[in-house]
């Protein structure tokens, strides 16, 4: 895997054994902090790309706020939160403390999914060579202060900041309707702030530099940098980490994952199973969470997959149809009943059993589902299914309808 | 702070397997019934409700992975195993194919009691599972 540049020098600011960061925000204290953190522009790398500080602000005077970090990475195409635990734990170790310093918070919580048990070990470790700075933590800086790391049992939705928090509580991990939003009634109904792994692993650098140096990278509604997941059918897959809106996803496929090695390229994935796909004449265009979204897809996680001219477009349909029928958790009526149509559909069109009226149907419930879903989840489900329809009708009309 | 999945965990590590017995003990400390700790136990994939195979082979499905030939991996093993998502006779396999496993940059991948198995072909797969087939051999 490509050494990651940028991460090493986060890394390398804050050694081990120093915690010069969480010092510094110390002794700003927790307003200067969010302050900072305003300035900064940072925004949630989950996936919904909502800001950090207005997050917070939700929460902010409240006491007994729970923070929560999720490390239940499992977007298909996406291992960056893997990358980060494995090799820069004490990054987000730091960058943890730093969080519940400036919110108030002695529940902490680190959700990692089971499948991660090298990450698991890997913060553990950290946890082991920093208890020191742990204790001076507890007693000096936070009072009270608990971090549990806790194990996941196999289950996508947990991605989900609500499943999350029934999962968390015990219970069978399905969505919670929103509002109220978990930043005002969460884990056992107190305040809660679910942040991305890789969200809390900008606060040291965003303490360290200061807001303003942190948002002169990037552009507007996208500061900083953002990791890069590239998988499929590259030359060079990996783990990269980019300026968000100066670079390009088109160089982001060739100039650093050297292209298709052994064909044409088809399509393009940009942020992991459920966000929409773009065909080889919608490369041009900056990876940041705007110019994204204005053509109509998503950065999502930043799990880029790219697939050539050898991979059959209604294959790939079935494929995330197949994985949000599996994990979808059943609780609501659009996601559970519609991913079940959309996958059953697609099937039959494989098996040569179709109408072409049913890829009209496919996206009316795909539509559905985008509207009246609970969760992210669902109302994102259809994203790749319709749009690999939208681009590539053929693959599904063809030889099979 | 023992939340609920730390119990299960601590159980399964131990039996390998969710015994009934451990499940009316959990749920009696968590204050739900039987079946509703149930429900919650069958909505994880990786909690077993019977004992599995000594070595659990999960295998990648999922697109990046897919994109990469996985399939043929997953019908070579399959064959040699001659299972398709389930045990084997002598107890000795579970096979599962999953979803991401999170090391999409290097697929297809496996896992074998979650030790990593990258950039895997046909072969290759074969063999890492003939060495552990000798494993079990020699330990039985």
């Amino acid at each position: 895997m490509p050494e990651h540049k940028y991460l090493k020098k986060f890394i390398e600011a804050s050694p081990s054994g120093d915690f010069a960061n969480l010092r510094k925000a110390v002794e700003y204290g927790r307003d200067k902090c969010l302050n900072e953190l305003e300035i900064s522009g940072l925004v949630g790398r989950g996936g919904a790309g909502f800001s950090t500080a207005a997050k917070w602000k939700f929460a902010w005077n409240s006491p007994d706020v729970v923070l929560i970090c999720n490390g239940d990475e499992g977007e298909p195409g996406s291992f960056k939160d893997r990358y980060i635990l494995e090799n820069g734990a004490f990054l987000l170790l730091e960058g943890l403390l730093i969080s519940a310093f400036m919110l108030n918070s002695s529940e902490v919580y680190l959700y990692i999914r089971d499948e991660y048990k090298d990450a698991l070990e890997a913060f553990h470790k950290c946890l082991d060579d920093n208890l020191d700075l742990i204790v001076w933590y507890c007693e000096q800086v936070n009072p009270g202060f608990e971090l549990k790391v806790v194990c996941g049992g196999g289950a996508y939705v947990c991605g989900d900041e609500t499943s999350l928090i029934n999962s968390l509580e015990g219970k069978r991990p399905h969505s919670r309707i929103k509002p109220p939003y978990p930043a005002e009634k969460g884990l056992r109904g107190l305040p809660t702030i679910v942040n991305n792994v890789e969200t809390l692993s900008n606060l040291p650098l965003i303490i360290r530099d200061g807001g303003e140096k942190f948002s002169s990278m990037g552009v507007e509604g996208s500061r900083g940098s953002k990791l890069i997941c590239l998988s499929g059918n590259v030359e060079k897959p990996g783990l990269y980490e980019i300026e968000m809106g100066k670079i390009t996803l088109e160089e982001i496929i060739y100039t650093l994952g050297g292209g298709c090695p052994n064909g044409k390229l088809k399509f393009v994935i940009p942020g992991g199973t459920s966000t929409a796909v773009l065909a080889p004449d919608g490369l041009k265009i900056a990876v940041d969470y705007g110019s994204l979204r204005k053509a109509g897809t998503s950065l999502g996680t930043g799990a880029v997959i790219v697939a050539d001219e050898s991979v059959d477009a209604l294959d790939a349909a079935c494929n995330a149809a197949d994985f949000f029928m599996s994990e979808t958790c059943g609780i609501c009526f659009p996601c559970k009943e519609g991913n079940r149509q959309i996958d059953h559909l697609l099937n039959l069109i494989r098996q040569g059993k179709g109408q072409e009226s049913y890829l009209k149907l496919i996206q009316d419930v795909a539509l559905t589902a985008s509207c009246a879903a609970r969760c992210g989840l669902g109302q994102s489900c259809g994203n790749m299914v319709t749009s690999l329809i939208d681009k590539f009708r053929t693959d599904f009309v063809g030889a099979k309808l | 702070m023992e939340v609920l999945l730390d119990k299960l965990h601590k159980v399964q590590d131990e039996f390998g397997f969710l015994p009934e017995s451990e499940i009316v003990r959990i749920a009696n400390e968590q204050g739900i019934t039987k079946s509703e700790l149930f429900g919650i136990i069958t909505f994880y994939s990786r909690f077993y409700l019977q004992p599995v195979g000594k070595f659990v082979i999960r295998i990648c499905k999922s697109l990046s992975c897919g994109i990469n030939s996985a399939a043929d991996v997953r019908q070579k093993v399959e064959e040699h195993l001659e299972i398709r998502n389930g045990s084997s006779k002598d107890g000795l396999f579970r096979l599962e194919t999953v979803e991401c496993l999170g090391h999409c940059g290097e697929g297809p991948i496996m896992t074998i009691n979650d030790k990593i198995y990258d950039k895997l072909n046909p072969e290759k797969a074969i063999e890492i599972i003939t060495s552990y087939q000798h494993k079990g051999e020699e330990n039985a």
